[in-house]
């Protein structure tokens, strides 16, 4: 019988868990959302980031490289949209598969320079170790986690919310006259839209890294959980892919408490429950990805 | 007169914004009727309302006496409610036998049969090929609908909803952007129908509703303002000045 | 007989007869023809939702690993034998395709996708959990091919190679002429237009949540042959086919073949992609590199794949030819020569 401890410091991963799964979703949901085009190499890109902050933090630091390393996910989430582009407007199966033939490209290019081995990344020194909390001792790193995803989140937010840009990104604008009306460049938009989606995951990657270790195959894995937290949360709702991830890592979390793989499980058995009850997700909206 | 359609109250919002409100209204079977009113009136939302693909937030609607409101618009092609759509919406790379025949019962009751071929279901085949006929479209079976003329493409609109054998057929604005040899096709194949069918036409062409119509319902800003005879919408104030110009006379006559 | 099976279709069924003589001489083996024609069930199947639906879905791989479980699980623990086995493979799978279907159906476009997605990884992990099972990442090995009774022929080992290719072939047969008449059928018509209008396929009558239900779960079904088989000619039932990686391999097969334009599109591309597959991982280890961008190359400029630009050429039309190009041709024939 799991004592009140270990069952919050269960409850704490979980929430942890959660709010990265919600920073990965959302910025695969944006690219979705604004473009209608599910990019399958967001895993992979989670584990671009992880890479490129292992090999960047020897040479600048650890903050240095968690701002670098997204940016450089980003970068190449600006090349691939070059390719993405063209299947823009054609049957949305054809984005698909381009990004999944990227995925599968990155994958073996990491595989390439970095080896199919893993790398195990300690978290940084100032927050190595545990916090003292009353009963509990629980992980500085994951802490800091959480925290660095809540001010993603929050910046996207403020972003999505406050100003003009994004505005145009919450109303799911694919329709390119509406918003060259609105004197927006639509393809500047959708590459920084992509970009911004791309640096997210690479970002995810990069602080989640010490958690997990770092292979090639991590970026399947992490992709997963996005799309599960998409269908849960809803397409087009900020509070959905937050709402949705928190679901998700809790039930993971919790889970691993009573049945060690029964995780996923847990996960789909919402997935499904959710979909029954609420078809377009927990605050899902109509949007012409329905049509 | 038992209508054939009726509705009662109907009302739709979009958000927060009312398109249709309280609409009631009755068609008679057997004769031809159309709804007409300027652009924003709510005419297609009403058909979308009538056929099952849109909910009302109110109101009811009733089919030959029984309420089809919560009905979906395939359960309502199998009653008899048969649609063409104003912009055209048509089995693109079908040819126009294969457009219309897919519509036909005959070959609808046989949806899930697997192992037969297509052609072979012979009911069907010619009740596609009368439609054929009917429509003008004779000598074109095999031409995918893309490669069709305008004028012929609307045609084949209008046969893809004949061919489900309607008791009501609504048609929403048939002759939008026809030449005069279709137009002419149109006005003959809707008069011979007539007789035997109840039609509603949302239009915009004013010749086509007064010279054709038995009855006319006017909407405007969502509400029917205005029903009646040809001649009594026609010299109906309120109607003249919510259309203000707007519509297409070519030529009054009687 | 034409009536049954087309011209075309007899070339490719005697192209498959005599191909494992011809092999050798091209530097196959006769392994590969049975690779071909199995992922040609699989994929023939799965077009009848892309190609013929327009349902892009994506994580069919669970389904056709899932029936080399079935039918695993049946042989070592349950009936035993062969035949049984397989039809439970098939049942199995077509059971659980109908079960997605419940949720899939309502949809189609980009949330179809993603809920195919999410359902198919579902069952990949499933693999994992259920592992007393399924032998987890070992997977489920000692499966056997029994012999089988051949009226004329006796008991007939499927042991090696080329008893058991025509074994498939068989099959290969049976799933091509089953499902040309499904594309032929009132059911086929229904299909296409649902693609072409699904509004349009419901405003004449048809509920098409149920057509698309019942087209997924078909294609379920062939997919369980299809795994089936497979796990017979690997002896073994494993999760590998059934990753999402994997699941995009039988997308791209139509795709390169040209499921959008052909019937018979999905087979070239089987047979390209498995020679392509072969070739790539003896110049390299990195295939999957060449695969990947391979991929992103075809997506970029050749989406009708291969027969869907012979077709272009050849023809305008560009999209399945239920006959109407053929009889437009006739017709203009018979029109020609009755003109002055």
């Amino acid at each position: 019988m799991p004592d009140v401890a270990e069952l919050t410091t269960h409850l704490l991963n979980g929430v942890v868990l959660g709010l990265l799964y919600a920073v990965i979703a959302l910025g695969f949901m944006l690219i979705l959302g604004t473009m209608e085009v599910i990019n399958f190499s967001h895993g992979v890109l989670f584990a671009l980031g992880g890479y490129l902050a292992l090999a960047l933090q020897p040479h600048v630091g650890w903050w240095a490289a968690l701002v670098l390393a997204p940016l450089g996910v980003g970068a190449v989430g600006l090349v691939l949209e070059l390719g993405v582009r063209r299947t823009y407007g054609r049957d949305p199966l054809f984005g698909l598969l381009f990004t999944f033939g990227a995925a599968l490209a990155l994958e073996e290019i990491i595989r390439i320079v970095w080896g199919p081995g893993g790398y195990t990344i300690s978290p940084p020194d100032f927050v190595s170790g545990p916090f003292h909390l009353g009963f509990l001792f629980y992980s500085k790193y994951r802490v800091l986690v959480a925290v660095l995803a809540v001010v993603v989140l929050a910046l996207v937010w403020w972003f999505l919310e406050k100003t003009p840009y994004g505005a145009v990104v919450k109303a799911g604008a694919h329709d390119g006259e509406m918003v060259r009306a609105l004197g927006i460049n639509l393809t500047r938009m959708r590459s920084l839209v992509f970009a911004l989606g791309t640096v997210m995951a690479g970002l995810a990657g990069v602080i989640a890294a010490p958690m997990w270790s770092l292979k090639p195959t991590i970026g399947a894995e992490a992709v997963m959980p996005a799309f599960i937290v998409v269908v849960i949360g809803g397409i087009g709702s900020f509070g959905g892919a937050v709402l949705g991830g928190l679901l998700l890592g809790m039930a993971s979390g919790l889970s691993n408490l009573v049945i060690p793989r029964g995780s996923i499980l847990v996960m789909y058995v919402l997935m499904a429950v959710v979909l029954l009850l609420r078809p377009r997700g927990l605050m899902g909206q109509k949007s012409m990805l329905e049509l | 007169m038992t209508a054939i359609l009726e509705t009662r109250g109907l009302r739709k919002a979009f958000g927060g914004n009312v398109v249709l409100e309280d609409v009631t209204l009755a068609f008679a079977p057997n004769r031809l009727s159309a709804i007409i009113g300027p652009n924003g009136a709510g005419k297609t939302t009403c058909f979308n309302l009538l056929t099952g693909f849109l909910e009302p937030d109110r109101g009811e609607i009733r089919f030959q006496g029984r309420d089809i409101t919560a009905l979906p618009p395939d359960r309502r092609a199998k009653l008899g409610i048969c649609r063409s759509f104003q912009v055209l919406n048509l089995f693109n790379d079908y040819s126009v036998l294969e457009n219309i025949r897919v519509a036909v019962p005959a070959l609808r009751r046989r949806g899930f049969d697997c192992w037969t071929r297509a052609g072979d279901v012979r009911e069907a085949e010619d009740r596609a090929a009368g439609i054929i006929r009917l429509v003008g479209l004779a000598g074109r079976e095999h031409v995918a609908a893309r490669f069709l003329s305008y004028g012929q493409r609307r045609l084949l609109e209008i046969g893809v909803a004949l061919a489900g054998e309607p008791q009501l057929l609504l048609m929403d604005e048939p002759t939008s952007g026809l030449g005069s040899r279709p137009m002419e096709t149109l006005r003959e194949l809707v008069q011979r129908l007539a007789a035997g069918l109840t039609i509603v036409v949302i239009e915009h062409d004013m010749d086509f509703v007064l010279t054709l119509c038995h009855d006319v319902t006017v909407l405007h800003r969502g509400t029917v303002i205005a029903q009646g005879t040809p001649d009594a919408i026609r010299d109906n104030r309120e109607v003249r000045e919510a259309y203000l110009g707007t519509l297409k006379y070519t030529k009054a006559r009687g | 007989m034409t009536a049954w099976t087309p011209p075309a279709m007899l070339g490719v069924f005697t192209l498959f007869l005599v191909l494992p003589a011809v092999l050798p001489w091209i530097g196959g083996y006769t392994y590969l023809g049975t690779e071909v024609m199995i992922w040609a069930i699989f994929a023939l199947g799965y077009n009848l939702l892309l190609g013929y639906t327009g349902l892009p879905a994506f994580g069919h791989g669970a389904f056709f690993g899932m029936a080399g479980y079935f039918l695993a699980v049946s042989q070592k623990w349950w009936t035993g034998g062969l035949w049984l086995p397989l039809l439970i493979g098939v049942l199995g799978t077509a059971l659980c395709g109908a079960f997605v279907a419940l949720f899939v159906a309502r949809r189609r476009g980009i949330y179809f996708s993603l809920l195919t997605i999410a359902f198919g990884v579902m069952f990949w992990f499933l693999v994992f959990v259920l592992d007393t099972w399924t032998g987890g990442e070992d997977g489920l090995t000692g499966l056997l091919r029994p012999a089988i009774a051949v009226p004329g022929l006796g008991a007939v080992a499927l042991r090696d190679n080329l008893p058991f290719y025509y074994f498939v072939y068989g099959f290969f047969v049976l799933s091509t002429v089953l499902l040309w008449r499904i594309v032929h059928s009132p059911f086929g018509q229904v299909i296409g237009a649902i693609k072409q209008s699904e509004t349009r396929a419901r405003a004449v009558g048809y509920d098409t949540t149920l057509y698309k239900g019942a087209v997924f779960t078909l294609s379920c079904a062939f997919a369980g042959l299809a795994g089936g088989l497979y796990s017979l000619a690997r002896f073994g039932a494993f999760a590998e086919p059934m990753s999402l990686q994997q699941s995009g391999n039988v997308v791209l097969m139509c795709l390169i073949g040209g499921g959008f334009a052909s019937f018979y599109g999905p087979v070239l591309g089987v047979a390209v992609f498995l020679v392509l597959r072969d070739f790539f991982s003896t110049v390299t280890d990195h295939w999957m590199l060449l695969y990947g961008l391979l991929f992103m190359a075809i997506i970029l400029f050749l989406p009708e794949g291969i027969l869907g630009l012979v077709q272009r050429v050849r023809r305008p039309t560009g999209f399945h030819d239920t006959g109407t190009a053929e009889a437009a041709r006739a017709a203009e024939t018979t029109a020609r020569g009755s003109k002055p």
